[in-house]
């Protein structure tokens, strides 16, 4: 705007530098704008404009075409707001999903594991985090409660009767069983772990 | 009633990619030729993420004519069905609305 036309000789069919400098501080206030998002979801808000820009004002745009372009695109400010507004759906800070992420998968893992780590009282953790859970039916909660109680009663009747059985019966009744106790144990905890995940946001 | 558009905007756009893939550019200029964006285009490429995120649509690049690559939008099944739901609870929803905004206008 300040750059008087210097001599004709400069006068070329490239596109002017003003709308490179207008499309370049409308990148710059959004890049501003914006940088209270997550960073992917920055950088992929920028290379959008950016790519809707060059497609929409691309060389050979002349500055009157430019400003329409990007007076039609909103100010920087706006998009951004817009922006938060998605990034932070239904509710609150884009660091929650997380949260709630780890919350469903820590608590299946602490029940499922943390017995082994600390006998009883580990489990009895888990169990604890299981009813603090938000994304668990009663139902679900009572089933993961009674989970390993009801594998170890199993376990502990199958090894009295392999012990029971005669010869090389026994212990071969104690593997399957075995088998069969921890895939139900593997199955039970998927299926809280997707009940959880159904119900994050 | 920027939050009403703005819920509603994201049906729109699952709704012309119902039709056939589109890319942004065009996508922007569908919505505002119908005049359903009161906001500025921009605000578009947000929600497009969103889209993609939520696993409504997928993205394909591919060459112009001319100038730069184009990112195409498609429908996926999910986006879909999300799409048929919306279409049914609108229809109940401008109704009742309808009903409401006709009685206390007479």
């Amino acid at each position: 705007m300040n750059a008087e036309p210097t001599t004709t000789s400069v006068v070329r069919s490239e596109p002017l530098p003003a709308t490179d400098v207008l499309i370049a501080e409308y990148l710059d206030r959004l890049r501003r704008a914006a940088a209270g998002l997550p960073p992917a979801a920055r950088a992929e808000l920028l290379d959008d404009i950016a790519a809707h820009l060059a497609e929409t004002a691309g060389p050979g745009a002349d500055e009157a075409r430019t400003r329409q372009v990007l007076d039609e695109l909103g100010t920087p400010e706006e998009i951004a707001v817009a922006a938060a507004a998605e990034t932070g759906v239904p509710a609150g800070a884009p660091a929650r999903a997380g949260g709630e992420l780890a919350y469903d998968v820590g608590t299946v893992l602490v029940l499922l594991l943390a017995g082994f780590v600390v006998p009883v009282l580990g489990w009895i953790a888990g169990v604890v985090m299981l009813w603090n859970g938000p994304r668990w039916s009663t139902r679900e909660k009572w089933a993961g409660t009674l989970l390993w109680p009801a594998a170890i009663l199993v376990a502990g009747a199958l090894l009295l009767l392999g012990h029971g059985l005669a010869g090389g019966v026994g212990p071969m009744v104690i593997l399957l069983g075995g088998l069969v106790v921890l895939a139900g144990l593997v199955t039970a905890f998927t299926i809280l772990l997707r009940a959880a995940a159904r119900r994050r946001p | 009633m920027t939050e009403l558009r703005r819920g509603t905007i994201a049906f729109c756009v699952l709704a012309l990619l119902d039709e056939r893939e589109r890319y942004a550019v065009e996508l922007v200029g569908a919505l505002t030729d119908s005049q359903a964006l009161a906001a500025g285009a921009g605000t578009i490429y947000p929600l497009l993420s969103r889209l993609r995120e939520d696993e409504l649509v997928v993205t394909t690049w591919k060459e112009s004519p001319a100038g730069p690559p184009r990112r195409y939008y498609r429908l996926t099944p999910a986006g879909r069905r999300s799409l048929e739901a919306f279409r049914g609870e609108w229809a109940q929803f401008r109704d009742a609305v309808d009903l409401l905004l006709t009685k206390g206008a007479s």
